[in-house]
């Protein structure tokens, strides 16, 4: 992927030396944060190059299973693939991990948004997390909520999760009533493994 | 025949078959007196890596059908491979002289079944690529493999260059080099199956031949045909699933029709959020497809129903119950009795949410049990305990959430069960993917008559 002319180009644009902080946020409980935080992190990884900082402020501990780690005993910070993973992290620690020597710093928030408000206002980019069905899915009152506090939309990107496009083109007319940015995301089996799609669109989130 | 002793100690008894570079004889070690084979390949021979790939194989294979590797000679010439020499004819010889039935093709095809699915369970798994009669070994009744000149390792196939198996035996995608996996070994039973039934080669434009023939019943062609599908897809998934169709010819299970006018579906998942009412959904708008009038009975305490009429305009309360696109639901919170339900609908599905101690007993007495597991590092632990529940009982297990080479890889392991992997279908009830129907097709062919 990195031997591409047009993602060379745009790899040589990002002048950014300080850490860029991604936070990521559920919507609802089970909206795939962790999935889509560790798929995020295999992107800039793998695709980007990057040096990746996962930390983990959510408080249910998927990293550890979802990268397998369980196998050891893992402390509160573990590698694997070249991803750095902070377990578990308290609310007034966030800011000095987020602060580490990394490219990226992405921050794993939950799904509590009382709980995590300022920490998430306080990233360089925002990802909402959603999950569409007929008996779960984004809060349109809180995605109102948000939009009212939001400067810079150009920052925020609401993810529709386990989404094709149909379905997409369906639930557009309530996302958008809250004018976040949205885009959706299928069917990504392996966590390891962003798709074309998936890399398609963190292109477009990211870069 | 020859009198002198190879490396001293092998003594040639005959030359079973030579070509250009290659030779195969049968010798007996000298102080052992047992037999041998002897297989010599030209240190000039393209094919010399076959031969080394074949001694790799061979030496971490342990099974008492495949034969075993002892040993692996030089000379300035040569290279030569010592294996233990299974006795038995080879099929097509066998096949000269006995007519076999339909029982017995079942019988021999079981036992290849039992050989491939061990090389397919092995740690590295191992595809054989040319299964053929003169490979296969008969001997009272056994069956036996030999010859893994063009088997590989899963992990080596990406690496070969050249082409292998048997013109008119191998699976079109080893003509094309296309992806490898176990369904080209599938084909090749089929076509064993074909050739055990029919004497010849099977060719495509000869699909015919296996609908019209009167030798075999309607399953076993069925069984035949899909194993010798073109395309890889549309063959088993795997062994242990062409197995089992087998076994219930064998075991003389028919498919069982629903004689009953009124049939209770059970649905549960390893874990929440693991898709177990996404599925229900699915199965009732399967089942009102069928022509079934169905209801879904929330069985859990989720309040998908409540929250489905919160969220959704397409709910519309009913005199009993919510109606979701000609669905009826009822809530955890609705109190419905059986004999309204048994009055007023031919097919019920209860969601049980996740499958515990507690609702156990209430799943297992359903006519059709469906369990939704994951596969997935982080959801194995639930998927093993939700199997040990239904230990024992008559389950279909469907995985969700993996794509089609994870759920190969997964369903390995599940050798005696029935499992089906869940398509990718982000809508439960306006689904008109033909992947989802076929999944329940698949699921309910042994209830419906399709």
């Amino acid at each position: 992927m990195l031997g591409q002319p047009i993602l060379q180009k745009k790899l040589k644009k990002d002048k950014q030396m300080l850490t860029q902080v991604i936070g990521v946020f559920g919507l609802h409980p089970f909206a795939g944060t962790s999935y889509v935080s560790n798929l995020l992190a295999e992107y800039l990884t793998g695709i980007l190059g990057k040096r990746v900082l996962v930390v983990e402020a959510g408080g249910r501990d998927d990293f550890v299973k979802m990268t397998g780690s369980l196998k050891e005993e893992c402390g509160e910070t573990f590698t694997f693939r070249d991803i750095t993973y902070v377990r578990n992290v308290e609310k007034d620690r966030i800011a000095s991990w987020c602060n580490s020597p990394y490219d990226y710093c992405i921050l794993e928030l939950g799904s509590c948004y009382n709980a995590i408000r300022d920490e998430l206002m306080l990233t360089d980019k925002k990802l909402l997390i959603s999950h569409i069905s007929p008996w779960s899915g984004c809060d349109e009152r809180l995605l109102k909520e948000l939009a009212e506090e939001i400067d810079d939309f150009r920052s925020w990107s609401l993810v529709l999760n386990l989404t094709d496009r149909e379905k997409y083109r369906r639930y557009k007319r309530i996302v958008r009533k809250s004018a976040i940015p949205s885009c959706y995301l299928g069917f990504e089996p392996n966590v390891q493994k962003p798709s074309a799609a998936a890399i398609a669109l963190f292109d477009r989130i990211i870069l | 025949m020859q009198e002198e002793l190879w490396f001293g100690k092998y003594q040639i008894l005959e030359q079973l078959s030579a070509r250009e570079d290659t030779a195969v004889y049968l010798a007996v070690h000298q102080k052992l007196q047992n037999r041998r084979i002897i297989k010599v390949i030209s240190k000039v021979s393209p094919y010399v890596t076959c031969l080394y790939q074949e001694a790799n194989l061979l030496k971490n294979l342990s099974h008492p059908c495949i034969p075993e590797l002892y040993d692996m000679e030089e000379d300035e010439n040569a290279y030569y491979i010592v294996e233990q020499y299974m006795s038995g004819e080879v099929l097509s010889a066998y096949l000269s002289h006995e007519q076999i039935g339909e029982a017995r093709i079942i019988s021999y095809s079981l036992q290849l079944c039992d050989l491939i699915l061990y090389l397919h369970s092995l740690d590295e798994p191992v595809y054989h690529l040319d299964l053929k009669p003169d490979n296969i070994l008969i001997e009272e009744g056994a069956v036996r493999l030999i010859d893994f000149g063009s088997a590989i390792k899963e992990t080596q196939k990406e690496g070969r260059t050249y082409t292998f198996g048997t013109p008119g035996f191998a699976a079109p995608e080893q003509y094309r080099n296309g992806n490898l996996d176990e369904r080209a070994d599938i084909y090749g039973i089929g076509m064993l199956m074909y050739y055990m039934a029919f004497g010849k080669t099977y060719l495509p434009v000869q699909k015919r031949n296996i609908d019209e023939a009167d030798c075999l019943s309607r399953k076993v062609k069925k069984i035949i045909n899909h194993c010798l599908q073109e395309h890889a897809s549309e063959r088993y998934p795997s062994v242990a699933v062409l197995k089992r169709k087998l076994m219930a010819i064998q075991k003389g299970k028919n498919k069982k029709t629903f004689t009953k006018e009124f049939k209770e579906f059970a649905v549960a998942g390893s874990e929440p959020h693991i898709g177990a009412t996404h599925t229900a959904l699915m199965l009732c708008q399967h089942l009102q497809q069928m022509g079934e009038r169905c209801a879904y009975i929330e069985e859990n305490q989720h309040n998908t129903v409540r929250r489905m009429v919160q969220r959704t305009k397409e709910v519309k309360r009913e005199d009993e119950g919510f109606v979701f696109y000609q669905i009826t639901l009822f809530s955890s919170f609705d109190e419905v009795s059986f004999e309204y339900l048994r009055e007023h609908f031919t097919a019920v599905v209860y969601d049980y949410g996740v499958l515990d101690e507690q609702n156990r007993k209430e799943f297992l007495k359903k006519d059709v049990r469906l369990l939704v597991l994951g596969a997935k590092p982080w959801e194995l632990a639930a998927s093993e305990q939700a199997l040990l529940y239904s230990e024992g009982e008559q389950v279909e297990y469907l995985f969700n959430f993996l794509n089609a080479k994870e759920y190969r890889r997964c369903i390995r392991n599940m050798e005696s069960k029935n499992c089906y992997r869940i398509p990718y279908d982000t809508e439960p009830t306006l689904s008109r993917k033909s992947a989802t129907k076929m999944m329940f097709k698949e699921v309910l062919g042994a209830l419906y008559e399709y």
